[in-house]
């Protein structure tokens, strides 16, 4: 038996058949999709390396159920870029070097996006508050950090205001 | 539209650990209510404690999940015509951290809410999900013990009752939450008139990031026009049977200085059961409970005399 959960993926409709609407959407991203940007960490919440955005916030994709994604939007690290290249959160992580290992470097990317769709000049706590949910065990941080700031410094807000991540507000 | 569908029993999926659930989603409260009067049935709030729970091997799943987050009576934070500021159960909890009005009257449950995990976890976890998963390592509750807050629940069967914190938390034998009961709102108490009321939170944390508390302790002070003590709760978690509301109404009457502050910290210290784990054995954190019980009471007081923020320093 499986149920059909309809969303918007990556700006696409999609419909899946999922075995287990109370699975996480990581396990539905992975595997029943065969998104696998989106890593698969310490799946309890803690690392943040299967960062997805979901209705223009960031969330630990391995707690957020995936039944209850039904009609929403999420955007997974395989959305950004395109034709045109990298996206401008991604290319300042390439400019800066940002990773070593890359395993965690999705949920980064993923946070970044999110938080730079809501807030397009987020100061230097903002940054160092989005990179907390995110464990790196290769680097110290600071290249991560520059990285951050080199992609506020491109203006790498939204290219899509009318997106997903325009719609919430920080209150 | 891409239509993606996994073939059932297909070798590609996760291995589930567990048989699925259904998702029931009720239009309205009483239909809501209806679903969980149902074998096997119980709340989803923001699911971060279900979906966790795939990794335990608890005996008794439910087998339907009825979300309620879109229901309007469990949803954000009102101020009533009384005053009383009254959330709906299923607000996430960072709506709760950050609500203006919660912060100018009890900045205890702020800065309580707002302890928890990361932004990006609080945005998921509910606040009827917070406290209704019984832990006496969760934040919220212990705010909510040294409030006194009110809970709002209602059943298929039996209607609505008012439970108060600490009693609401307790067994459902003992007076607490019973199961395929829903936690519909928590009323937090108006601050009295009169008296110089001030609330503070301190979460101790030994790693010095984001993480269960080592110690947490909540204080709410009251003082007269003297300096004199007119209200003293205090309400300390991870601890047996927490969290729990420290007796310290026999220090009521007494001038608010270091000395009464040192005794409701000893009170505090002896009367609470600490338990050994990787965030500190059982002995430290007795003494911790002292320490933090005295920074929570000397910062309530600060902000009922309204002589100025003294954050920080918690690390
Ligand atoms: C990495 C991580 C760190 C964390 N750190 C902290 C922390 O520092 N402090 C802290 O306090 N917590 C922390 N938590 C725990 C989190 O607060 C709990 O898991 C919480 O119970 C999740 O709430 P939810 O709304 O997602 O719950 P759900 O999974 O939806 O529900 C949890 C339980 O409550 C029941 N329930 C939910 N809503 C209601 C309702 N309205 N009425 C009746 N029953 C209901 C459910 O049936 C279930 O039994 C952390 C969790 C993670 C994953």
């Amino acid at each position: 038996m499986s149920v059909p959960l309809r969303f918007r993926l990556n700006h696409e409709d999609v419909e899946v058949h999922v075995q287990d609407p109370g699975a996480p959407l990581l396990d539905v991203l992975r595997h029943d999709l065969g998104l696998t940007g989106t890593k698969s960490g310490c799946e309890i919440g803690y690392c943040g390396a299967c960062t997805v955005v979901v209705d223009g916030r960031a969330v630990p994709s391995c707690l957020q159920m995936a039944g209850l994604v039904e009609g929403r939007d999420v955007q997974t690290v395989e959305g950004l870029g395109g034709p045109e290249g990298l996206d401008p959160v991604q290319r300042a992580f390439v400019d800066k070097a940002g990773f070593q290992c890359g395993f965690c470097t999705p949920g980064h990317i993923m946070a970044l996006r999110a938080l730079l769709d809501e807030d397009p000049a987020p100061d230097e706590e903002r940054l160092r508050e989005t990179v907390d949910g995110n464990y790196c065990r290769c680097t110290g941080y600071v290249k991560i950090l520059d990285s951050a700031r080199a992609a506020v410094a491109s203006g790498a807000a939204n290219p899509d205001p009318g997106g997903a991540g325009a719609r919430e507000e920080e209150r | 539209m891409t239509t993606l569908a996994a073939e059932a029993g297909s070798g590609g999926g996760a291995p589930a650990p567990r048989p699925p659930v259904a998702l029931a989603v009720p239009r309205s409260l009483d239909e809501a209510l209806a679903l969980l009067a149902q074998d096997g049935a119980a709340v989803l709030g923001g699911g971060v404690g279900h979906t966790l729970a795939r990794h335990h091997r608890a005996p008794d799943r439910p087998s339907t999940l009825v979300p309620v987050a879109g229901l309007p009576a469990l949803a954000g934070v009102r101020t009533g015509p009384d005053g009383r500021i009254t959330v709906g159960a299923a607000t996430p909890l960072d709506d709760c951290a950050k609500a203006a009005a919660i912060a100018r009257v009890w900045p205890v449950f702020t800065e309580a809410c707002g302890s928890v995990a990361t932004g990006r976890i609080r945005r998921l976890v509910t606040l009827g999900g917070n406290i209704a998963a019984h832990d006496d390592a969760h934040d919220p509750p212990v705010a909510l013990t040294a409030l006194g807050a009110d809970l709002t629940v209602r059943a298929a069967r039996g209607g609505s009752r008012t439970l108060s914190v600490p009693e609401a938390l307790r067994p459902a034998a003992d007076g607490g939450l019973r199961p395929g009961e829903l936690l519909v709102a928590v009323t937090l108490p108006t601050r009295p008139r009169g008296a110089a009321t001030g609330s503070a939170y301190r979460k101790y944390l030994v790693r010095g990031v984001w993480e269960y508390a080592c110690v947490h302790v909540a204080a709410v002070v009251g003082l007269d026009g003297e300096g004199r003590a007119t209200r003293l709760s205090l309400a300390v978690g991870s601890v047996e049977g927490g969290p729990v509301a420290v007796p310290l109404d026999g220090l009521l009457g007494g001038r608010f200085d270091a000395d009464l502050v040192e005794e409701a910290a000893r009170a505090a210290a002896s009367g609470t059961r600490p338990y050994d784990d990787v965030k500190g054995s059982a002995a430290y954190k007795t003494r911790m409970i002292g320490e933090f019980s005295r920074r929570a009471l000397t910062e309530a007081a600060h902000r009922a005399r309204g002589t100025g923020h003294h954050a920080g320093g918690d690390r």
